[in-house]
């Protein structure tokens, strides 16, 4: 009767694993086989081509020790990554406050907002705004017409990481969308209160709203810093080889001349390890931290 | 309940083993068509990079070669040049790199480093090596013993000058271009037209300029065959010492604004808009930049800058493009024949034009030039090149990291956050780090 039981209890754990294993096996193959391999990868020579060959941490130990390049492009990607987040977190919810009203073509505007962040990673726009902030560009010419000077926004290495750093703030989009869920959720007599108690719009801002949407800014925040530190397209398009002195050579691109361009893939794999701990330990700071600012309504902050 | 489980997980099971026989066929039915005997249906990827004229040409070419063999498909994969080294390069690691592939000749000294991955052209019957220059050959095609690629053109080192805007300046184009003229026309460039440059700043080309200016002075590559350098501390100074005026006065284009169309330059804006007088560059280039002028415009090729006590040429002679046959290729014999074609057939020739420079065997030229279809730019730049030739690069320095230190000092010269000097001791350390780390 157990064993019977038993049999009964394995096979319908077997069709389980069947029914996922769609899931499974992407998992297996796209995920967990290549996350090893580059870990693998990190420990050796590897030129793509040939069979890799064994170097222990040496790749580990000239990236820290030999390559000023290193240095550069993590001091880059931090100020890039400094400047886009809270950039975009604030836009965005700017604009969702902004789109939070009943308006009977509210929604027109919000899919106008949404677009570019379908577009935004895709090469095309990456040439676009090539073209808008070019020295003859189009953004010259306008402030041209307001009599300002001509302001050279990627050729100049103390502004191209800015420019490039508009382009991802640009995409607020998903940010907002969020945001936007966010405020909905915030209870309305909540501002009837402040209205009786006569707080201003600002204050109701900062009392009110603010921290019953923490959650989703937390949400927004880690989702924003991955996104930020792993950024490639844009810079790439833009400026392929890393802009003037290098002020716009992000990690993620130098990953990939390492990578495909000198085919070290092994010093490539141990570079993007190094990017995940960083992005881990971001991410960890983070979710510590949230205790002390992230609130939830259901008393979800109270351990 | 129990039975429609099972049913419904059957189905799901088959459903997946059908998916996974659907990812496998793509390679057995390449098995089957394997042997490449002709009348055999044979399908063949042939990859290339280029302009619009060049993709046009080829389209053209491998049409004519179906219609004479309707047993063979050919399937283009073309682009720019822009991503196509790296996408090769994968390709070959990952085994599904095209039949046949047109490759950058300095790639074939890390491509033949290890496994082989190209085929060994000398002991083939379909195609006679020989009818190819030998000196050209050993020069530039044979690694390890090994002739892994053939050339697809001729290409000479060139400065393609704007002649309707020269004229316009009052500029003499026809002259013997030195590096000290180069300066000195640049300042009167930019005294008529403050708007206006002598030449493109692309880091590329700056730095194969840093690098003509001393091999000229060393009668070398910068890096000679045993590893050690060719220059002296004072004699990369005295580069980097020019380089540094030619940014100050002009002879560049700032580099702020040029690396936004960084291997692209024929999309600069100050090239289309005939402010940028010259651009050094390859022969095989020139099509490229002359579409992007308006009609009419004339354009001169003249040799590159040459210093007065050079040692060697003023211009370098390389093939303009090479194509090689992946070793895995299950229709080597097939992808043999059309290759044999494409460069030796004058049918094949003709609809070629000098899409790729000047053909490399003699028997192609005269078909092109027969028909009229060899471009005077093209044809003068090569013919000017081989009377001025310079020593060839080696291997060794055509490596893209140590390329990668140049152009990195390049720029710090050219945004001034280092004196020449400076530069030429860090040029000479980092090379030495990087060589001996590349020689073992």
């Amino acid at each position: 009767m157990q064993q019977a039981l038993k049999r009964k209890r394995s096979r319908a754990s077997y069709i389980g694993l069947v029914y996922i294993s769609p899931w499974i096996i992407g998992f297996l193959l796209l995920q967990l086989y290549p996350f090893l391999a580059s870990m693998y990868y990190s420990f050796t020579s590897f030129d793509l081509i040939n069979t890799p060959k064994w170097i222990g941490l040496k790749n580990y130990v000239d990236m820290f020790t030999k390559d000023d390049m290193f240095y550069q492009t993590l001091k880059v990607t931090l100020i890039y990554a400094l400047i886009a987040v809270p950039a975009k977190l604030a836009f965005a919810l700017l604009v969702a406050v902004i789109l939070n009203v009943k308006m009977r073509s509210v929604n027109f505007f919000r899919t106008v907002y949404y677009l570019p962040s379908i577009l935004g990673g895709s090469v095309a726009v990456a040439v676009l705004w090539r073209f808008l902030f070019m020295k003859e560009g189009v953004i010259n010419n306008v402030t041209a017409m307001l009599h300002l000077p001509a302001v050279d926004w990627l050729g100049n290495p103390k502004l191209s990481l800015f420019t490039i750093s508009m382009l991802n703030v640009w995409q607020f989009g998903s940010s907002m969308v969020l945001f936007l869920a966010g405020l909905k959720q915030v209870p309305g007599e909540l501002y009837e209160v402040g209205r009786v108690d006569g707080a201003s719009k600002l204050r109701m801002f900062f009392s009110v709203t603010l921290p019953l949407i923490t959650p989703i800014l937390l949400f927004n925040l880690v989702m924003q810093i991955v996104n930020a530190f792993q950024e490639f397209t844009g810079a790439f398009v833009i400026l392929p080889d890393g802009g003037p002195l290098k002020s716009t050579y992000l990690f993620g691109m130098k990953l990939y001349d390492e990578g495909f361009k000198f085919l070290k893939m092994g010093y490539a794999s141990a570079l993007s390890w190094v990017l995940f701990s960083i992005i881990l330990i971001f991410t960890l700071l983070v979710f510590r931290s949230s205790s002390y600012w992230a609130h939830y309504e259901d008393g979800g902050d109270k351990h | 309940m129990k039975k429609t489980a099972i049913i419904s997980s059957a189905v799901a099971v088959s459903l997946l083993s059908i998916g996974l026989v659907g990812c496998g066929s793509g390679s057995s039915e390449q098995g089957a068509a394997a042997g490449g005997d002709s009348g055999k249906a044979v399908t063949l990827r042939f990859s290339w990079w280029g302009g619009d004229s060049r993709h046009k040409a080829t389209l053209d070419a491998i049409n004519l070669y179906q219609q004479k063999n309707p047993n063979v498909t050919i399937e283009a994969e073309y682009g720019g040049f822009d991503g196509y080294e790296q996408k090769i390069k994968t390709q070959l690691a990952g085994a599904t790199a095209p039949d046949i592939m047109q490759l950058d000749q300095p790639w074939l000294a890390e491509l033949t480093s290890g496994n082989e991955l190209l085929l060994d052209l000398n002991s083939q019957k379909t195609i006679d090596v020989s009818k190819f220059d030998a000196t050209y050959m050993k020069s530039f095609m044979t690694y390890n013993n090994k002739v892994v690629a053939l050339p697809m053109g001729t290409n000479g080192r060139s400065m393609i000058v704007n002649k309707t805007l020269a004229d316009k300046l009052g500029i003499q184009v026809d002259q013997a271009w030195t590096w000290d003229t180069l300066l000195e026309t640049a300042k009167k460039i930019r005294e008529k037209d403050s708007k206006m440059y002598l030449l493109d700043s692309d880091l590329g080309v700056v730095s194969t300029m840093f690098g003509n200016y001393l091999r000229q002075k060393t009668n070398s590559p910068m890096v000679k065959d045993d590893y050690t350098l060719a220059f002296t501390k004072e004699q990369a100074a005295e580069a980097f010492d020019w380089v540094q005026k030619a940014f100050k006065a002009g002879v560049y284009q700032p580099l702020g604004e040029s690396q936004l169309f960084t291997g692209k330059t024929d999309q600069n804006p100050k090239w289309i808009n005939q402010e940028l007088l010259a651009y050094d560059g390859w022969s095989s280039e020139i099509g490229k930049y002359k579409d992007a002028l308006p009609k009419g415009t004339i354009v001169e090729s003249v040799l590159p800058a040459l210093a007065k006590d050079a040692k060697t040429g003023a211009a370098q002679i390389r093939p303009s493009m090479v194509v090689g046959i992946n070793k895995r290729s299950e229709n080597q014999a097939e992808a043999l024949k059309f290759v044999n074609w494409l460069l030796t057939d004058p049918e094949a020739a003709k609809t070629l034009g000098d899409v790729r420079a000047v053909p490399a065997l003699d028997s192609a030229k005269n078909a092109i030039v027969e028909a009229n279809k060899l471009d005077k730019n093209i044809a003068q730049a090569v013919d000017l090149a081989s009377k001025s030739q310079a020593v060839p690069d080696n291997a060794i320095s055509q490596n893209s990291q140590l390329g990668e230190i140049s152009k990195d000092l390049i720029q710090r010269i050219a945004f001034d956050k280092i004196s020449p000097d400076q530069a030429a001791d860090e040029l000479i350390k980092r090379y030495t780090e990087k060589i001996k780390e590349l020689k073992k």
